[in-house]
């Protein structure tokens, strides 16, 4: 591939990009802080979950303009949308961009190095980032991080079930295709390339392929075609039983969890352990809603923000990047009722009184317990892999018989 | 006033237009053959086309789109003449009420989307009302109306929304029809299909191949029924088109602008198709 040479050009000319790794100098993030206070940061974020916008407009954006005079403007956006923004950013050429934070992931963040599109290492200047082990986010979809994204919070995937209705949900996907044979009609995954449903077809090719530890090691052709053959004939064993018969899927997660709020499917899916507690907060969901994981595995990922390559406020990106990595805005994001999503810190390195703050925190009863999740939590697979799967998905299981 | 001088005049009009228009046009087609593809390099001119025709994915959701844009434009088509020439012939004092009908017309595409999912949905409202007529036993005895390649909820819903539109513009062109013909034609024993297809259908055939054209065309290429409607496999082709841009590995965004391309070519080639058609049916029609 051509392009790859590009990038290993890119990389060596890159100006000074490894050497500027300076350890957090506390006297450069004071001068960023000086620097970004009265500006005003924009927030390129996935805008799909009103509980996560008001998380942002209300605690996070008060925070910022309290202890940093800075004013955070969200702006709702997918992540695909605005790395193209990006890239048409970089064609044109010059100037200052209209983005000063991303929040980004996989296969976009893939996209955005592969085209220079984001500035880095960064994450050596946040005092804040000493909280967290390196070693967890040395990865985003086996694509290096480097320091050019800022951890920030981590998602696992659960299902969902409603307790009043299902009395012993599937624990394994052996388990799940017995279910789903015995309930024709009462389950389906949202289409791949969704976000969620890929997610879905990720584990079963863990679970049917003898799990994760042998696709970390980047993409390898053979082992892939060797193994795709188990996970399409799992996945066509159960497409007579889906809704519809699996000639249709859900076109997003948003879409399955209509079905599931409507009663038309017994069992749904989310890449967010907190989720089916945040719906029955909002009563969108019965509050005998539980989520489950399958004991063959559970994959979870981190989220990160990162500054792109022309940001008009990198200080002022950084203070707010730095700021969401803190103790206090990591509780507040964990609370069910704000959003949920897991603390990316290593509680190893917090002071006792925040520990205690984290673990004592009740994550309502349609969360897991951390342990119970933390037992099947297998890392995500690289990213070449999964545009394999999903690419495949189609060939072999929508348009197969 | 010479030849040139309307263009002259449009000129400040049609310049940034063509420019706006012509630029994405050709950033488009040269993306389709890989060019301006940020860091990406292809070796093969013809890729995303190779990639395009591997399968019969893409000729399967052009037929599909092909199906959708055809039946709905022709039904909201027939729907709309028969209502508006309906309205035209009502007493003058009941013709206010029938403001009623434009009501689908401000409501934005999406919103129909909704309604649909409401209506036509296993848990929605046709089914409660097939369950409390006794119909059905339970909601999975109420057919699969959404989301399949039948098409059946993205056809409702583009005939709901463009039935109005046809209305609007055939009762135009109806006001100005002069009404002593038709008395003129009674008087000469004309029944009423006679009258109806001999003297009103040719002088609103303008109108009507207009609005088909726009109907056609616009419903061929939409995005957002279908994004909030329409079956997974093959789905229309603006969806497909999304997945390439937006959902897959961006080296592979040729895909899309090569199915962007294709439509645009369809769509000037069905442009000229439908015209020279209509022409020489026009022509075959005896002028009176």
């Amino acid at each position: 591939m051509r392009w790859l040479m590009h990038l290993a050009v890119m990389w060596v000319f890159l100006p000074g990009a490894l050497n500027s790794a300076v350890a957090a100098d506390s006297g450069a993030f004071a001068d960023m802080v000086q620097q970004a206070k009265g500006s005003e940061v924009k927030w390129f974020m996935w805008g799909g979950s009103t509980t996560i916008n008001s998380w942002v407009d209300s605690y996070v954006a008060e925070a910022v303009k309290e202890k940093y005079g800075i004013t955070l403007k969200r702006v709702p956006a997918d992540a695909a949308v605005f790395v193209n923004k990006l890239l048409t950013e970089k064609q044109a050429g010059g100037g200052k961009g209209s983005m000063d934070l991303l929040w980004i992931n996989g296969e976009n963040f893939k996209n955005a190095m592969e085209n220079g599109l984001l500035q880095g290492p960064l994450t050596d200047l946040l005092p804040n980032y000493s909280l967290v082990d390196p070693v967890s986010v040395e990865f985003d979809f086996g694509y290096p991080v480097r320091g050019y994204e800022i951890p920030y919070g981590r998602a696992q995937f659960v299902f969902e079930y409603d307790s009043a209705k299902v009395a012993n949900p599937p624990k394994t996907f052996a388990e799940l295709k017995e279910w789903i044979k015995k309930n024709p009609g009462k389950f389906t995954y949202p289409k791949p390339p969704d976000f969620t449903g890929s997610a879905f077809i990720r584990q079963v090719f863990y679970a049917v392929s003898g799990g994760y530890q042998q696709y970390l090691a980047g993409f390898d052709k053979g082992l892939y075609t060797g193994n795709l053959p188990k996970m399409w004939e799992y996945l066509n064993e159960l497409k007579p039983h889906l809704w519809q018969q699996g000639k249709n899927y859900p076109k997003d997660v948003a879409a399955l969890d209509t079905l599931f709020e409507r009663g038309e499917v017994l069992l749904n899916m989310s890449y967010h352990q907190a989720s089916a507690q945040g719906k029955i907060l909002q009563g969108r969901y019965k509050d005998t809603v539980r989520t489950l994981v399958m004991t063959d595995g559970s994959i979870y990922n981190t989220h990160f923000t990162a500054v792109p390559f022309n940001a008009p406020n990198r200080a002022g990106a950084l203070v707010v990047a730095n700021f969401l990595l803190s103790p206090e805005a990591q509780l507040s994001k964990n609370h069910p009722a704000n959003w949920g999503d897991f603390t990316v810190l290593d509680l190893s390195k917090l002071s006792g009184e925040e520990r205690q703050k984290f673990q004592t925190l009740d994550l309502g009863v349609a969360t897991l317990p951390l342990a119970e999740l933390g037992r099947v939590a297998v890392p995500e697979i690289p990213a070449e892999y999964l545009e394999h799967l999903e690419k495949d998905w189609e060939k072999l299981v929508l348009q197969g018989k | 006033m010479r030849p040139s001088e309307p263009l002259l005049r449009l000129l400040p009009l049609l310049l940034p237009f063509s420019l706006v228009f012509g630029c994405g046009l050709v950033i488009t087609l040269l993306q389709s053959f890989g060019f301006l593809m940020f860091s990406y390099t292809y070796d093969d001119l013809f890729f995303a086309y190779r990639e395009l025709f591997a399968d019969s994915w893409f000729l399967r959701s052009a037929a599909f789109s092909l199906y959708v844009a055809a039946a709905s434009s022709g039904l909201s088509i027939a729907i709309g003449t028969a209502l508006a020439y309906a309205l035209w012939k009502m007493p003058e004092r009941y013709r206010n009420f029938a403001i009623v009908y434009k009501i689908p017309l401000v409501l934005p595409h999406i919103a129909v989307g909704f309604l649909a999912v409401i209506f036509l949905a296993k848990t929605g409202i046709l089914a409660s009302i097939a369950f409390h007529l006794g119909l059905i036993d339970s909601f999975e005895g109420f057919p699969d109306l959404l989301y399949t390649s039948a098409g059946i909820d993205l056809i409702s819903a583009y005939i709901y929304k463009e039935t109005p539109f046809v209305m609007v513009m055939v009762y135009a062109m109806l006001v100005r029809f002069d009404r002593r013909q038709i008395d003129t034609a009674r008087m000469l024993g004309a029944g009423r299909l006679r009258i109806f297809y001999t003297l009103i259908l040719p002088f609103i055939l303008p109108a009507i191949n207009t609005t088909f054209i726009i109907l056609f065309i616009f419903t061929f290429g939409g995005f957002d029924l279908p994004f909030v409607l329409g079956d997974s496999y093959p789905g229309m082709l603006s969806i497909r088109i999304y997945e390439y841009f937006f959902q897959k590995d961006l080296a592979l965004r040729p895909v899309a602008m090569a199915m962007l391309s294709l439509i645009f070519v369809f769509s000037l080639f069905f442009i000229g198709m439908y015209l020279r058609l209509s022409a020489s049916l026009a022509r075959g029609v005896r002028k009176l």
